[in-house]
């Protein structure tokens, strides 16, 4: 399912147009985006947990030349579905 | 920050932003999430444009054991969620760290060296925080400590509070800093450092002081070692709270000064001063930190009068003092203890090298005494307070073989059986002559703050004591033994036979 689809599923199962289903989409995603940059964490019941996560830095050989690199720490998003969902997915 | 966002606090500002009905906001971000499920479960892909793709991943079954029991079981072959998020939302969250790049290592670089680099890294970016840390620990909020070691992702934005603290700073310090991540984690680490780098260069100090005095103690090199690191543990800490350092170095110059007075009398007492040397080395060394720590303390009060807390100011001072007078007395009680416990060596170690060096020197005088000894004795007698040597027991044997050494070396066979008989000691040793005054020509006691210059009195030992009493009657300490175990030669000073004739050595300071 790619984003059109995406929009117009929600958009019927919500009754609002595509377009204005489009910009509540993007200022639902530019919220839930602004949260995660300060470091909270997004709970949705049934749906799993959204939150940032510190990834260490670490050292990598790359198997072509066998150099050692030096990865920088990072900051990812990370999803955990709920125990719910994944049961519905087993 | 570290709050949990629930769909009800985003139905609610996305019905803020758009001016829809709350409840109708709530309504679709719910059924956003659903669609999501939706899609996962017809088409087990979804993909939204600024948040990223939901996919549903096979994962075969595959045996696993049971930790407790070790039997087989095959875990059941399940889909499994997984989240990539969009390039942009990826760069939003991780612009904190986006300034690193990945580098490549040089061959000979070992993680001990990174590791390094990361301390030196993490001590210059939270030089910021290492004032509100100290705080923290004052405050004893251990606790609060390991949280934020505990939860890496909370670590972020933990920063970014104290961040907001020091308004004054620019966008990129903010970065910076930010960047760090775990600046509370390092700080130990940090400090460690600090005085593994100082260690050394105290040590070095210590050395030559050592080296430019003349006492030998072996123990002494150790006992310095040894107690520098608390000690030192102590400095580090207090001289990083701004307006400390006057206040640690004057105690210092007190021990420094309370040393000088016992200096003359004890030269073994180098250490302490060394030790105190080493601290006034480290008071200077540390002082950029301090400067830092100042202008921290500068913004930290500027922030506290931002935000109205001026009791919790009042408060974190009055520790802060506590705190730094608390320091000072665990430094000089150091002081205190480390020279009581070295005077008490000081006493015991003389005896112990006397015992080794005695065989020699009488080795060395003997073929002078055996050979002026049998006839010229009554002539030669100059001095009646010179301590009695047992050559003279045996008078003609030692005469017919001057050349034999090994009758000089049996004094301890018979220990002052003739105490009262005085012999004749050679008047001039070459190696012993370096003071160039009279001393010289009786026995000394290395390492002794007084010289021997003759013999006061006789004294006969009764029953039940022992050269440690005799000493504190006559001179007053029980440390003196060694000058009396020396006059006279005394072989075995743990057993000395009732009725011996002692001479008691008279004394005279090598102070001038």
């Amino acid at each position: 399912m790619n984003n059109k689809s995406f929009i117009t599923e929600v958009a019927s199962q919500t009754g609002y147009t595509n377009k204005s289903t489009q910009e509540l989409v993007d200022s639902l995603i530019r919220i839930m985006t602004a949260q995660l940059e300060d470091g909270n964490s997004i709970l949705v019941p049934n749906f799993g947990t959204l939150e940032v996560k510190k990834k260490n830095e670490r050292i990598m050989v790359s198997p072509m030349t066998q150099q050692r690199m030096l990865v920088p720490p990072k900051l990812v998003v990370s999803f955990k579905p709920s125990t719910s969902v994944k049961d519905k997915f087993k | 920050m570290d709050t949990k966002i629930l769909i009800q606090d985003l139905a609610k500002e996305l019905a803020a932003q758009k001016s829809i009905d709350k409840k109708a906001a709530l309504a679709f971000v719910q059924s956003f999430f659903d669609v999501i499920l939706e899609g996962l479960r017809t088409e087990k892909y979804v993909k939204i444009k600024g948040l990223g793709t939901f996919k549903l991943v096979d994962v075969e079954s595959r045996e696993s054991m049971n930790i407790h029991t070790g039997e087989r079981f095959e875990i059941q072959g399940h889909a499994k969620i997984s989240f990539t998020p969009d390039a942009t939302l990826k760069e939003l969250i991780n612009k904190p760290f986006a300034h690193f790049e990945t580098v490549p290592l040089a061959d000979d670089v070992t993680e001990a060296e990174l590791d390094a680099i990361d301390a030196q890294f993490e001590d210059k970016s939270i030089a910021d925080q290492v004032y509100d840390v100290e705080d923290d620990e004052m405050d004893s909020a251990e606790t609060e400590i390991s949280d934020r070691i505990v939860e890496p992702s909370t670590v972020a934005a933990a920063s970014l509070a104290t961040l907001s603290d020091t308004v004054s700073k620019a966008d990129e310090a903010t970065e910076e800093v930010k960047s760090s991540s775990a600046p509370v984690e390092v700080y130990p680490e940090v400090s460690y450092e600090k005085t593994e780098s100082l260690n050394p260069e105290t040590e070095k100090v210590e050395e030559e002081v050592l080296s430019s005095d003349k006492p030998i103690l072996p123990s002494e090199n150790e006992e310095p070692a040894t107690e520098e690191p608390t000690e030192e543990a102590a400095v580090v800490e207090s001289v990083s709270v701004p307006e400390d350092e006057s206040s640690v170095e004057s105690p210092q110059k007190e021990s420094l000064s309370a040393e000088m007075e016992n200096a003359g009398e004890e030269p073994v007492e180098s250490a302490p001063i060394a030790a105190a040397l080493s601290g006034e080395n480290i008071t200077s060394e540390v002082k950029p930190d301090e400067d830092q720590s100042d202008v921290d303390a500068e913004e930290e009060e500027k922030y506290l009068d931002y935000i109205d807390e001026s009791e919790e100011k009042e408060r974190r001072k009055v520790r802060l003092y506590e705190w730094i007078f608390g320091s000072i007395f665990a430094l000089i009680a150091m002081g205190i203890g480390y020279f009581i416990g070295y005077v008490h060596l000081a006493s015991r170690f003389p005896n112990e090298v006397e015992v080794i060096v005695v065989d020699t020197v009488y080795v060395e005088k003997a073929p002078v005494d055996s050979t002026i000894l049998p006839q010229t004795e009554p002539v030669i007698r100059r001095d009646e307070t010179t301590p009695p040597l047992n050559i003279k027991t045996e008078p003609a044997k030692t005469g017919s073989q001057p050349a034999k050494p090994a009758t000089q070396q049996t004094p301890s066979e018979k220990p002052t059986t003739q105490p009262a008989k005085p012999a004749v000691q050679p008047t001039a040793q070459p190696a012993q002559t370096s003071s160039g005054s009279d001393h010289s020509q009786y026995p000394q006691v290395s390492g002794g703050a007084y010289w021997i210059v003759g013999t006061a009195q006789t004294y006969k030992v009764r029953s039940g004591e022992t050269i440690r009493i005799i000493a504190e009657r006559f001179f007053g300490s029980r440390q003196m033994a060694p000058y009396i175990i020396k006059y006279n030669n005394i072989s075995d000073p743990d057993h000395v036979a009732e009725g011996t004739v002692l001479n008691v050595p008279k004394l005279e300071s090598k102070k001038k």
